[in-house]
């Protein structure tokens, strides 16, 4: 094995005039270098990612301070990698960084850089601009109309400042060439997509790419969403072509945080227009997003809610830091959103927020009613309420009615200010996707779930082994999902919350499919080429007769009339004879396999789908108001998911949801030099990740409504905790201190600046 | 299939996928690893130690090389020293040093400091030189419990147990460790732990990367403190970092492993 390791820009806005790798080149251990003006690789050459980005493999400029560009060294360890990265000279042409979105706006501004893409909505040529992006967007209704209908008109700005990603695995790909055979082991969340990128980037055919996909720790979108999310998969396979050795491209920690954020940081303003019994009659957004945001602010306003007037447009900005992606995940301009506008109302009109929720719930500008009759419609319970569900449930376990105040009335023996906060949102998603999966039945009667995914921890080996056990009727314990490897079938992806909703029906239907062949094959008569008849196992039924549970197949009438599928399946001819005979060559009956595929949705999104379950989330904070700090007492978490497969999984992710949200409203914030653009706090001392210690108990409840379109009427969750529960710290900030405070993360010192305990700079 | 065969730990480990890719991994019940420094650059060399009865075949291997075959006199011992570029073997690291240098480099020298260690009972002879970590020097010997993850110890996916403590190995230097007695998050695995069986059961695991090192933590809290309240729990696994954010999980997984202890 040989390591890969790239250059880091040490400037965050900065081009390659020339460069001199011969010192490095000449390191004992260098086996290879990979430069901007490679002829082969070099030169602008592109690599597509998981989506439609293309990418510069070796970028000649950077825009970004840590960014991977200019030089790759292969060597026989990373170590000598590393060392031979300071040896290369380089003669730089120093650009001045742009840091801030709202100066990057600013047609005097350095253009941020000036060799990216255009915009695709402006002609091909010279980069003019900062803009990278964005949409006039997302209209419902006509919204001036609507704030002439309002009683009370408010207007308010909110910003999230950047903050990370970052993987607990550091990011690697490693690759390995077989004669004209492409063997990888990626870590990221598509595998299935590097056979089409190499492909493109080598032609060597699909058929000849073997994709494995061992566990990833700690993957959340980011990386595997980015612009740059193939890089490392690319010069890995280029070196490994080279060199003819497997090689591993690996990143240090520091270089890796640098690289991508999350895409909700920005600036957002909103208009909103409501009256006094708490009905939102209209609102208009206009927010600008570093980098890209991937979803329209307004967005879960539109899903969510019976608001009949809306209207957003939203601005992608380009500025000199890293690239912003989806990292639990894509949502979150629309769940800051809808938490704002919600928790502003409720605090203008002195209204308890959980009523001033129910009376805006509804879908698509419409109310209850009109989402009752599409549950009838669609086959769900119409009297089924998710959001009364999950508040009820919610405001008990956090002792709401008891607890909730005036904001900033209620101040503790301790000296500090007591605040209660609330959030609800949607739940998501069990309305897209696509994914395949087979069901193959061992000689031995146990089961493997057949398909390629990443491991990245959400439990769906265990949910996906449930479904299969019972569909199929084996055993539990006797179901193996081996995802790991290139199995040519290929399940959805960990991302958008919707796996179970997609993966969950493709395994049902081979699970099913798998056990109609093994009941099929029960009472098949088996001819031995003119030797004679191999008898069936249950000889004169058909299989309709026959039926199986715990692993053994049985005749429905007469139960005790059984044989174990091990003994079904078993190729007495074939398979039964001492190990040297094992031969398929003497097989009789062929192996037990079905595979499907679903689509859940067309064209595996389908947003026409209601969504219809609900979340509700309640913070309970104290608020030193002599340091600012925010102490976090307790958090409760009321999520529908329709239909809980693996309860253990989901409550894993209320905790984690949990912690990653206080962890983003509270701590979490990229520091950059502002004159050079450098990111000062890229570890995990200076970038504050929540500890055990520091949230207080949190309480979880699962609620099935069965209104997912999912199996069983299950809806995902994954994403939904940490995207949303973390604007409860924000009400809960305000009903303590009587202030808002609305630019995350909430830090002290800007407690304190609200208390006017402290100026701004 | 049994209920202990479900909850066995996964077949092929991080350290058997890396080990099958090539990295060279010390190998039979006594091995040993010297690191041969070219030029200054740490290079490994795995030497395969093998003890026989008499009269007995012993066919070693270590990944990449060829089977030795090897018939033995009584309690006599064979040693081979494995080129870490091409896996020839040798019978002396002084033909291997000679090999080295007029194959693969100009010159070839042993440096470093001659350590003895033992991990998860096993012991090893190293020669380190004085920068190795000892989360380094732990992969190295295919020990990969131990994660790299903020790689400046602030996250505690590092850690190992050494003579009874929690040390975050990505801090420490290996030459500091001569004669120490190290677990592993393998070891404690091998061992039956009940934290295993506990942190399974509890979902204590998404992806798991984190995991090696809140258990190794775990354990260390419990070989000092068999019976902790919970703040105990709390205060002791606060330097885990968990992005997945088990965090409860955790805590009730390790009071239900002090109760099975």
């Amino acid at each position: 094995m040989l390591y890969a390791c790239g250059y880091a820009s040490p400037y965050a806005s900065a081009k390659i005039i020339s460069m001199d790798t011969s010192e490095a080149e000449k390191m004992p251990g260098v086996r290879a270098v990979l430069r901007y003006d490679d002829p082969e690789f070099g030169n602008g050459k592109t690599v597509m990612s998981a989506f439609f980005f293309s990418t510069p493999i070796v970028p000649q400029t950077t825009f970004f301070f840590g960014e991977q560009m200019g030089v790759w060294i292969c060597a026989d360890t990373e170590d000598i990698a590393q060392e031979a990265l300071t040896k290369v000279k380089i003669e730089w042409e120093e650009r001045t960084p742009v840091l801030d979105i709202m100066e990057a706006l600013d047609p005097s501004s350095p253009i941020y850089h000036p060799e990216h893409e255009q915009p695709f909505y402006m002609p091909p040529g010279e980069v003019t601009t900062n803009i990278t992006g964005g949409d006039e967007g997302m209209k419902l209704g006509d919204v001036e109309q609507g704030f002439k209908e309002s009683k009370h008109v408010i207007e308010f700005d909110y910003k999230r400042n950047i903050h990370g990603c970052c993987n607990a695995e550091p990011m690697v790909g490693i690759s390995q060439w077989q004669g004209e055979c492409l063997e990888l082991w990626v870590h990221h969340q598509y595998p299935y997509s590097f056979k089409w990128v190499m492909h493109n980037l080598f032609g060597i055919d699909e058929n000849k790419v073997r994709v494995n996909t061992p566990f990833g720790g700690g993957s959340f979108g980011g990386f595997s969403a980015c612009e740059v999310g193939s890089i490392y998969q690319a010069v890995s396979a280029i070196f490994a072509k080279r060199t003819g050795k497997p090689v591993k491209t690996i990143t240090r920690r520091r270089d890796e945080v640098a690289v991508i954020a999350v895409n909700d940081s920005g600036h957002y303003h909103f208009k909103v227009g409501f009256n006094d019994d708490g009905k939102i009659i209209a609102v208009w957004s206009r927010s600008y997003f570093e980098h890209t945001a991937t979803v329209n602010p307004l967005s879960h306003l539109l899903e969510n809610t019976s608001i009949p007037n809306l209207d957003c447009q939203r601005v992608h900005v380009g500025r000199n830091k890293g690239y912003t992606g989806p990292y639990r995940c894509e949502q979150q301009p629309g769940t800051a959103a809808m938490a704002l506008v919600f928790a502003r109302v409720a605090a203008e009109l002195g209204m308890d927020p959980t009523k001033v929720a129910l009376i805006n719930d509804g879908a698509d500008g419409k109310g209850m009613d009109y989402l009752a009759n599409y549950k009838q419609e669609h086959g769900f319970d119409p009297n089924r309420d998710s959001l009364k569900e999950c508040l009820e449930i919610g405001k008990a376990a956090i002792g709401w009615d008891e607890k909730w105040h005036e904001p900033g009335a209620k101040k503790l023996e301790n000296g500090k200010m007591h605040g209660l906060g609330f959030v609800w949102d949607h739940e998501w998603d069990s309305t897209r996707g696509a994914g395949a999966a087979g069901v193959f039945i061992q000689q031995d009667g146990t089961a493997n779930i057949v398909t390629t995914r990443c491991d990245n921890g959400v439990n769906a080996e265990s949910s996906y082994a449930q479904i299969v056990a019972e569909h199929l009727g084996v055993k539990y314990e006797d179901v193996f999902m081996r995802a790991q490897e290139d199995n040519q079938l290929y399940a959805m992806t960990p991302d958008g919350s919707c796996n179970l909703c997609t993966n969950g029906y493709a395994v049902r239907k081979a699970a099913k499919r798998c056990k109609q062949k093994l009941l099929e094959m029960a009472v098949t008569d088996y001819d031995i080429d003119g030797e004679g008849i191999f008898p069936a196992c249950f000889p004169g039924l058909k299989a309709t007769d026959l039926d199986v549970k715990d692993g053994w197949v049985y005749e429905i009438a007469n139960p005790d009339n059984k044989m174990t599928v091990k003994d079904v399946v078993t190729d007495n001819m074939g398979y039964q004879f001492p190990a040297p005979d094992r031969m398929i060559q003497t097989a009789v009956k062929g192996p037990v396999f079905a595979w499907a595929f679903h689509r859940q949705g067309r064209f595996g999104a389908e947003y026409w789908s209601h969504r219809l379950c609900r979340q509700a989330h309640f913070w309970e904070v104290e608020v030193d108001t002599e340091t600012g700090e925010i102490e976090i007492k307790k958090v409760v978490n009321t999520n529908d998911v329709g239909k809980v497969v693996n309860w253990g999984g989901a409550l894993g992710q209320q905790y984690g949801g949990t912690y990653m949200g206080a962890g983003r409203n509270r701590q979490e914030e990229y520091i950059y030099d502002q004159s050079t653009g450098v990111l000062l706090n890229g570890n995990l001392y200076e970038y504050k990740w929540t500890t055990i210690k520091d949230v207080g108990p949190i309480d979880c409840h699962l609620v099935e409504t069965g209104l997912g379109f999912g199996p069983y009427g299950a809806c995902g969750i994954g994403e939904n905790v940490g995207t949303v529960t973390q604007f409860g710290l924000t009400s809960a900030v305000y009903n303590a201190i009587g202030k808002w405070i609305l630019e995350d993360p909430i830090t002290p010192d800007k407690v304190l600046k609200a208390l006017g305990k402290a100026q701004e700079e | 299939m049994s209920e202990e065969t479900k909850k066995t730990p996964r077949a092929i480990s991080r350290r058997e996928f890396l080990r099958d890719a090539g990295i060279v991994v010390g190998g039979t019940a006594v091995s040993s690893a010297l690191f041969l420094s070219a030029c200054g650059k740490e290079v490994e060399v795995t030497k395969t130690v093998t003890t026989t009865a008499p009269g007995s075949t012993v066919i070693t291997t270590a990944p990449g090389t060829t089977s030795t075959v090897t018939k033995t006199a009584a309690g006599s011992t064979v040693t081979k020293y494995a080129c870490p570029v091409c896996n020839k073997e040798f019978d002396s690291l002084e033909a291997l040093k000679a090999h080295y240098d007029s194959v693969h480099e100009t010159t070839a020298s042993v440096t470093g400091n001659t350590i003895k260690l033992t991990v998860n009972r096993e012991l090893y002879e190293v020669m380190v030189e004085s920068q190795t970590t000892l989360y380094s020097l732990l992969h190295r010997l295919g020990w990969m419990g131990v994660k790299r993850f903020c790689d400046r110890g602030a996250c505690g996916s590092c850690t190992a147990i050494v003579n009874g403590r929690p040390i975050l190995t990505c801090m420490a230097l290996a030459c500091e460790f001569d004669g120490a007695i190290i677990e592993t998050a393998e070891g404690i695995a091998k061992d039956k732990h009940p934290l295993i069986e506990a942190y399974v059961q509890n979902d204590c695991m998404q992806c798991g990367y984190c995991t090696p090192g809140f258990v190794t933590t775990a354990k260390a809290l419990l070989d000092r403190n068999p019976n902790p309240t919970e703040e105990e729990v709390v205060e002791a696994i606060a330097g885990n970092l968990c992005r997945c954010g088990t965090y409860p999980q955790h805590t009730i997984a390790i009071l239900e492993a002090a109760k099975n202890l």
